[in-house]
């Protein structure tokens, strides 16, 4: 399991403290009732920060599953800060 | 404080067994990030309890000070911010901009500041606490002229925010200092515009955490130190006294020494606010005689005691200065130049709040100011602060007539002792959380409450309060003692009872239990006391009253046997009516 996936799944555990691993790793926004554009926001967040990378607008709106930000932040185009 | 952190703070705080707060934070924008980051520094304050918070419409502040003064809350967040006085000075207003829009927006944010003051006005009036952020944000660039020159509708909307700022804290409206915000949160860190336009919350989350701990400090400011020990060459003056003479030690500009003028000013300021200042010094008595008694020093030197001055151990001088002023090591700090000393004095009372003093540099010296300002300062300064020096000096003085006199409790009787009560729990007077927060050794069990938890308290009518003062023919002590509890059918219940340290060996907390079963015709008392690191002498009063050792739960005292076993009284009492 490589670092990054631990880490993230850390940022989802802080941000949605009630769900399990296995939920964190398979979440969508649909998938959590937690998940919604407050909670959002305050996700991406926590990854920035966790990451020291910056999210563009741009891409925010796929933003919404784990798989999507493990992806995104194992991409060479997530911009570190 | 990290986003993760707090969220993890507050987490962690929502499975607490301490009842929850309940408060409102009212902004214009998107709170965000304000919610876990507030939740969080909040329990870092003296009680660690999770703050339930409100929150009002997004882009109506105005409507969200309404909404708050009916909330059922104790406490509340007010943050305004540029946009709050104009909608047109927020980037993500859609305007056309004109030429006279300027004129119009002055014209608008004076009308709408005048009604959010109005507000929160009307908000401190209802006695909740509240805490006040005015425009933390750079101001918008909404128009086009130089960026470098000061805009005729920036310097105007500043002014008219000071003097907003100015009559709200005349009204004793608590404001975030914008010195003291811009020294941890610097203003070109302070906006997110890509989170701003994305989610409607503007602020970086450097500054949500820097603003909030400001806020949460505001609304739970920490305990005060209460002694400060300072050593005297290079810390009170430069150069060492006995080598150079007394005359030739200095703290004045010319000779570069002015950074001990600054630190003799601090000292003086502090000592006004009741803060005791005493003097440890390896040193030759005769020769701090001569230098303290120089016309030039900064500090009146009847504000220094005591003045400990010999050849033993700094800690050992610490110790006896710690005895004098009877006040236990976590409430003290000491400064000194040398390392050595320090560390000597921290080996020996790691409570102590050891602190170097960075003689010869400037920067360093203001640091160390800036930050026994921290320790020490004090929202408000009581009466008892005024008196404290004297009482002490005072109990010196008649620690030494105590002497001579009967040693069985006859002095007592001839120093003509008078306890005055104020009974009611309207009383809003500060003194008392203080006193309730403060207090350690003759504390019942210790418990702290925020502000709020207090007043809330106090809303129980079935809840008695008691405020306890003390004056004798040395002088008065002021309000050294606050006890409270509830009446009960068979018996009343005592849950806070803190007698300050000065008020030890007066009998005051025989007279108050006497006075407690008399007034409450009450037949018996159930005192819960708590052990705790400090509160021996609490548990050690109740248990030789009870004839045996605090159980849990409580100790419980029986009239007959306690008023037997208390005596006559020697002082007089007198009952005052809370205002």
């Amino acid at each position: 399991m490589s670092d990054v996936h631990t880490r993230l799944v850390g940022c989802f555990q802080v941000v949605f403290p009630g769900a399990s691993t296995k939920e964190i790793t398979g979440a969508s926004s649909g998938s959590l009732p937690a998940w919604d554009s407050i909670a959002q926001a305050i996700l991406l967040a926590v990854v920035e920060e966790e990451f020291g990378i910056s999210i563009p607008p741009e891409r925010v709106v796929s933003l919404v599953s784990f798989a999507a930000l493990e992806r995104y932040i194992l991409s060479p185009e997530a911009p570190t800060v | 404080m990290k986003l993760t952190e707090a969220l993890a703070t507050c987490a962690r705080i929502s499975t607490s067994s301490q009842p929850r707060t309940r408060g409102f934070l009212a902004c214009g924008f998107t709170p965000l990030h304000c919610l876990p980051f507030l939740r969080a520094h909040l329990a870092q304050g003296q009680v660690q309890q999770f703050t339930d918070i409100s929150t009002g419409p997004y882009g109506d502040l105005l409507t969200g000070l309404r909404v708050a003064s009916e909330a059922p809350v104790t406490m509340i967040v007010v943050l305004v911010e540029w946009a709050d006085l104009d909608p047109r000075l927020d980037i993500r207003a859609s305007v056309r901009w004109s030429s006279d829009m300027s004129t119009d927006i002055l014209a608008h944010a004076t009308w709408r500041l005048a009604q959010l003051v109005q507000a929160i006005n009307g908000l401190a009036k209802t006695g909740l606490q509240l805490a006040v952020a005015f425009p933390t944000l750079p101001f918008p660039d909404v128009s086009v002229s130089p960026p470098w020159r000061a805009s005729s509708l920036e310097a105007e909307l500043d002014a008219r925010v000071a003097a907003a700022a100015a009559s709200l804290i005349s009204a004793q409206v608590a404001l975030v200092s914008p010195s003291h915000l811009a020294r941890i949160s610097p203003m070109t860190t302070r906006f997110d515009a890509a989170v701003h336009l994305r989610t409607g919350f503007p602020y970086t989350l450097s500054h949500t955490d820097a603003l909030t701990e400001a806020l949460a400090t505001l609304l739970q400011p920490p305990t005060p130190l209460k002694g400060l020990v300072v050593d005297l060459d290079n810390t009170m003056w430069s150069g060492i006294a006995g080598e150079i003479g007394p005359d030739n030690v200095s703290w004045d500009l010319a000779q570069g020494h002015h950074s001990h003028a600054r630190f003799q000013q601090f000292l003086a300021a502090l000592s006004q606010t009741g803060v005791l200042i005493g003097v440890a010094s390896k040193n030759d008595p005769r020769v701090v005689s001569r230098v303290l008694g120089r016309e030039d020093l900064l500090v009146p030197t009847e504000r220094l005691f005591p003045v400990v001055a010999s050849w033993r151990q700094k800690s050992e001088a610490i110790r006896d200065i710690l005895s004098t002023w009877n006040i236990g090591p976590e409430s003290v700090a000491f400064v000194d130049d040398s390392p050595l000393e320090l560390a000597e004095v921290a080996h020996h009372y790691p409570q102590v709040a050891c602190e170097l003093f960075p003689s010869g540099d400037a920067e360093g010296i203001e640091q160390l100011i800036s930050k026994l300002r921290r320790m020490f300062s004090k929202e408000v300064v009581t009466e008892e602060d005024h008196l404290r020096l004297s009482s002490i000096r005072r109990s010196t003085a008649r620690s030494e007539a105590e002497k001579g006199v009967d040693p069985t409790g006859g002095f007592l009787g001839t120093v003509r002792g008078q306890i005055s009560i104020t009974e009611g729990t309207s009383n809003r007077d500060p003194r008392i959380l203080e006193l309730v927060n403060k207090t350690n050794q003759f504390n019942l069990n210790g418990t702290r409450y925020s502000p709020s938890q207090w007043t809330s308290r106090l809303g129980d009518p079935t809840r008695f309060l008691w405020v306890v003062s003390y004056e004798d023919k040395f002088g008065p002590l002021g309000k050294i003692s606050v006890l409270s509890g509830q009446v009960e059918p068979s018996q009343a219940v005592v849950d806070t009872w803190v007698l300050s340290c000065r008020a030890f060996s007066r009998r005051i907390e025989h007279h108050t239990l006497r006075t407690l079963f008399e007034r409450l015709k009450v037949g018996r008392v159930l005192v819960e006391a708590l052990e705790t690191d400090k509160n021996g002498p609490a548990l050690e009063f109740l248990s030789t009253v009870a004839g045996s050792p605090a159980a849990e739960g409580g100790v419980t005292l029986e009239a007959e046997a306690t008023l037997q076993w208390l005596g006559e009284a020697v002082h007089s009492i007198r009952w005052v009516a809370s205002q």
